[in-house]
């Protein structure tokens, strides 16, 4: 490794007449591929008909810019780019292909602005470019964004976990400022008055989309101006009901849902940790995955009793799955409508979601497991889970794990939950 | 002083001028002759303050003795009869028993060191006392030049000019292993392969405290197991390329003799060092009493206690010669030197399966842990088990927690579920719970079936059951 933190150039093998130099310091792993299908969906309302049920394969074209089918695997190779063939040639086809599976790929000098068309498609993908010096010009065509993130300080390319935060990085700046900014209503229902600040807080540190805000005030723990507190500390357009205690969680997330106003809707835990980019990751994947529901697997989770942040599944996101938190559900609002709401239950409401969203012929999509991190509480503390596991069920499941908080594990880079009214100020 | 975690040197911060600690130079000398003389006048030209260290050659059996003119500089030789065999540890025990230096540096007979060596290796003691420096090696032929012109170049300047046009390969493998290992600051479990005692400098205590050079009859196992042993005791080591040390002539060991040796010292390596790429998986047979054990385990409890008793019959049974086993109030890590690669404090209320000690070990391998827990079902904990190097370091940093929390600090923390670990809960009346089923693959199976289910038109409705998520 070089000084500067940049490796040093290996032997290289040139391929694809001399357009792509690869150098192999690690041996690839071959995994098997499974052939997906998706349910054939007509394209009118919300995509969704209840006798759905005809079989496509998923068009390859489209998904040539999609990060679908991502390898989270560690151990790639390193690849080096002298230049990048031409997107719409086969030896580009097979350059991301390989280049996906990489450690990192380090775009050389030379590669121009002519190429910028690829490097933005190879972004989209998912490819984990690196860059120590990009053209000036292919700078500029790629933007700010994508350009700052390329030239970042290379991640150590054998680390898988480094390897996938770099290429989430490298996916979200490419299609930075590429669409309309969506309007999506966040349902919150909470039942924890201490909780609710932070949770509102990092509802409002959300960006890349237009938020509403639906708040259910669960039990009469709440005081006389909740409303108007939150109102205050969020900032932004907001609903809030209170619910008495009798009510089930399923017929508050319904009554949230049918007032919601944005195109999309998701559902939001009060005492788990999201970061900034969470809903827009969300919608975008929603769209490259032409699902009728997305969400993340808890695969990041702070288990309190243990002080310690664990992650499980280091591998199946990008998939159709229904492996999905529950605090980490999106699908568009008509979807929501036209599979009846919310299923009303007073536990498994997200299992319940997403077995209709399935009946009615939808899909369900897991995209990565950043930026989330399920908070699993003592035992002791009030209310408890719905979910119930222990920490050695987690613990079984870990694959790597950090002390204490560790939200920059999970790629929550800045502390959220800050900046609003104080606690005591919301909830008295 | 500055406590740094894992092998962190490069975190130190050290002046680069240099340290003005005392410093003795350990010289084991059989028959040395014309590489001594080189060696000392090399030592004679140190950029390093003069009071400040001594020289302290100890004659190995010389025959006839060495004659040394002290010269006005502070050298004294001492003689050591530990007979003809192979080994400079008496040697060199004995110059550090004599030493009078803070740090010892040591040095082979026929190595010449550079103007900054003896510099070069006390300044990172400024920093720590956990330094375990390394100089770097090269290999040069310099029969042809006296003292005095080797004395003569060093002052000039023109040595290293003159050294590198009789430089000769040797060693190689050892830049090679800096580089895998990101300069050493990747800690793995031997980073101590490197260590040679020709080019070496330790803290006195430290090297007391591990009981100095074992005397190994073998070539080439020495220094490896002293290196291991200044590392399990907290040591840092620190690759100080500004230390370059030139030996005269080739390895002593190559070709065909350093084949045989490698096939001679394998047995050896494997009892003394119970670390992975040294010691295999299996338990060895203790013939002469020298395994070292990968692990020393605490069992809390009473010993006339049954269940305790029977828990170290178990672990004892399943550990055999890789574990020493003794009783112990309570769960209270300290930083007693101990060999041994790991310590464990466990309950005598789980039962140790055949893979446990082992999973423990590997676990403990990994370059960022220190600490690993078991927790129990009512927040405690039934296991506890750390690096002896992570408790070493944590007893000599500053701090109020306790020794534990700060080798976890230091060295990375880890929880780990029994099941993982081949560890059983033992119910009151003596039935063993079974190992749950690892049942991950089938759920994914059962999963991806469900999911080519429901894409299909003879898809059955029915609910997800494998759910990842909690509600409000």
């Amino acid at each position: 490794m070089r000084a500067d933190g940049w490796i040093a150039r290996r032997p290289a093998i040139d391929i694809a007449a001399g357009r792509a130099r690869f150098v192999v310091v690690a041996k690839a792993v071959v995994r098997p591929r499974l052939t997906r299908f998706r349910t054939r969906l007509t394209e009118t309302g919300s995509g969704i008909r209840p006798v759905a049920g005809m079989r496509r394969a998923t068009n390859r074209t489209t998904r040539l810019g999609t990060p679908m089918g991502f390898p989270q695997d560690a151990g790639r190779p390193l690849i080096e780019l002298a230049s990048v063939p031409d997107h719409t040639s086969r030896a580009f086809v097979r350059l991301t292909r390989r280049a996906r599976a990489a450690g990192a790929v380090v775009l050389g000098e030379r590669v121009s602005a002519g190429a910028a068309t690829a490097v933005g498609m190879m972004a989209e993908r998912g490819v984990p470019l690196v860059a120590p010096t990009l053209d000036p010009q292919l700078r500029s065509a790629l933007g700010p964004a994508l350009a700052r993130v390329i030239e970042r300080p290379p991640h150590d390319p054998h680390d898988a976990h480094e390897r996938e935060r770099h290429s989430i990085a490298v996916r979200r700046a490419a299609r930075a400022g590429t669409a309309t900014v969506p309007t999506v209503s966040v349902l919150l229902a909470s039942r924890r008055p201490a909780d609710l600040p932070a949770a509102v807080a990092m509802v409002r540190a959300q960006r890349g989309c237009s938020l509403q805000l639906c708040v259910g005030l669960h039990g009469d723990a709440w005081p006389d101006d909740a409303e108007s507190v939150v109102s205050a500390a969020f900032g932004g357009e907001l609903v809030v009901e209170r619910f008495a205690d009798t009510v089930d969680l399923g017929t508050m997330l319904d009554t949230l849902g049918r007032r919601a106003d944005g195109q999309f809707v998701t559902k939001w835990d009060d005492d788990d940790h999201y970061g900034a980019d969470h809903v827009a990751d969300l919608v975008a994947a929603l769209g490259y995955a032409e699902a009728e529901l997305v969400g993340k697997a808890a695969e990041f989770v702070h288990l309190e009793t243990l002080d310690t942040t664990i992650r499980r599944y280091a591998i199946g996101a990008e998939t159709y799955s229904t492996t999905l938190a529950g605090g980490t559900l999106l699908l568009r609002t008509d979807t929501l409508r036209d599979i009846g709401g919310w299923p009303a239950a007073p536990q498994r409401v997200d299992g319940l979601l997403i077995d209709a969203v399935l009946r009615a012929g939808g899909s369900s999509y897991r995209t990565h497991g950043f930026q989330f991190v399920l908070r699993r509480r003592r035992p002791s503390a009030t209310l408890g889970h719905t979910w119930p596991a222990s920490d050695e069920y987690f613990l079984r499941e870990a694959v790597d794990q950090r002390p204490g908080l560790a939200l920059g594990f999970a790629d929550i880079v800045e502390p959220i939950g800050t900046g609003g009214p104080e606690p005591e100020a919301i909830i008295r | 002083m500055t406590t740094i975690p894992g092998n962190r040197w490069d975190q130190l911060d050290v002046d680069p001028v240099g340290a003005t600690r005392r410093v003795s130079v350990c010289i084991p000398a059989r028959d040395a002759g014309a590489a001594l003389d080189r060696t000392l006048a090399a030592l004679r030209v140190q950029r390093y303050p003069a009071d400040a260290f001594e020289v302290v050659v100890v004659d190995d059996s010389s025959s006839p003795p060495l004659a040394i003119d002290p010269g006005g500089w502070p050298l004294s030789v001492h003689r050591h009869d530990g007979g003809r065999g192979f080994g400079a540890a008496g040697a060199r025990n004995a110059a550090a028993a004599v030493a009078t230096g803070d740090i010892l540096v040591f040095l082979d007979a026929d190595v010449i060191p550079s103007r900054d060596f003896v510099a070069a290796m006390a300044r990172w003691f400024d920093a720590t006392d956990d330094a375990v420096v390394l100089g770097a090696m090269r290999f040069v032929d310099v029969d042809d030049l006296s003292a005095a012109e080797v004395e003569r170049l060093l002052l000039d300047g023109s040595w290293d000019e003159a050294a590198q046009a009789r430089r000769i390969p040797g060693q190689d493998w050892r830049d090679v292993y800096f580089a895998q290992t990101r300069g050493f600051t990747v800690d793995e479990v031997d980073l101590f392969r490197v260590v040679t005692g020709a080019a070496l400098a330790v803290h006195r205590e430290r090297f007391r405290e591990v009981g100095g050079f074992a005397d190994v009859d073998i070539r080439g196992v020495g220094d490896t197991e002293l290196g291991y042993r200044l590392m399990t005791n907290g040591g840092v080591l620190v690759p100080e390329a500004a230390a370059l040390a030139w030996h005269q002539g080739r390895p002593t060991l190559r070709g065909g003799a350093a084949r045989r040796n490698r096939g001679e010292r394998r047995a050896t390596t494997e009892q003394l060092l119970p670390v992975g790429g040294f010691r295999g998986p299996r338990p060895l047979v203790d013939a002469d009493g020298r395994v070292v054990p990968r692990a020393v385990v605490h069992v809390v409890g009473d010993p006339s206690d049954r269940r305790v008793a029977r828990a170290v019959e178990r672990i004892r049974a399943v550990g055999s010669t890789d574990v020493a086993v003794t009783t112990v109030d309570t769960i209270a890590p300290d930083g007693r030197f101990t060999p041994a690669f790991a310590r464990i404090w466990c309950s005598p209320d789980h039962l140790w399966g055949p893979g446990t000690l082992l999973r423990v070990i590997d676990a403990l391998s990994a370059p960022d842990v220190g600490r690993l827990r078991v927790p129990s079902a009512d927040g405690g904990v039934v296991l506890e088990a750390y690096t002896t190097r992570s408790l070493c370091r944590a007893a000599r940093a500053d701090g109020a927690s306790s020794i534990g929390d700060r080798a976890a600090r230091l060295f990375g923390d880890r929880w780990v579920a029994a099941e993982r670990i081949d560890l059983r809960v033992v119910g009151p009346d003596g039935s063993v719970a079974p190992i749950r089923r690892r049942e991950r693959g089938a759920q994914q199976i059962l999963a991806r079936l469900r999911w080519i289910g429901h894409t299909g038109r003879r898809r059955v409705a029915q609910p997800p059951t494998v759910r990842n998520g909690s509600d409000s």
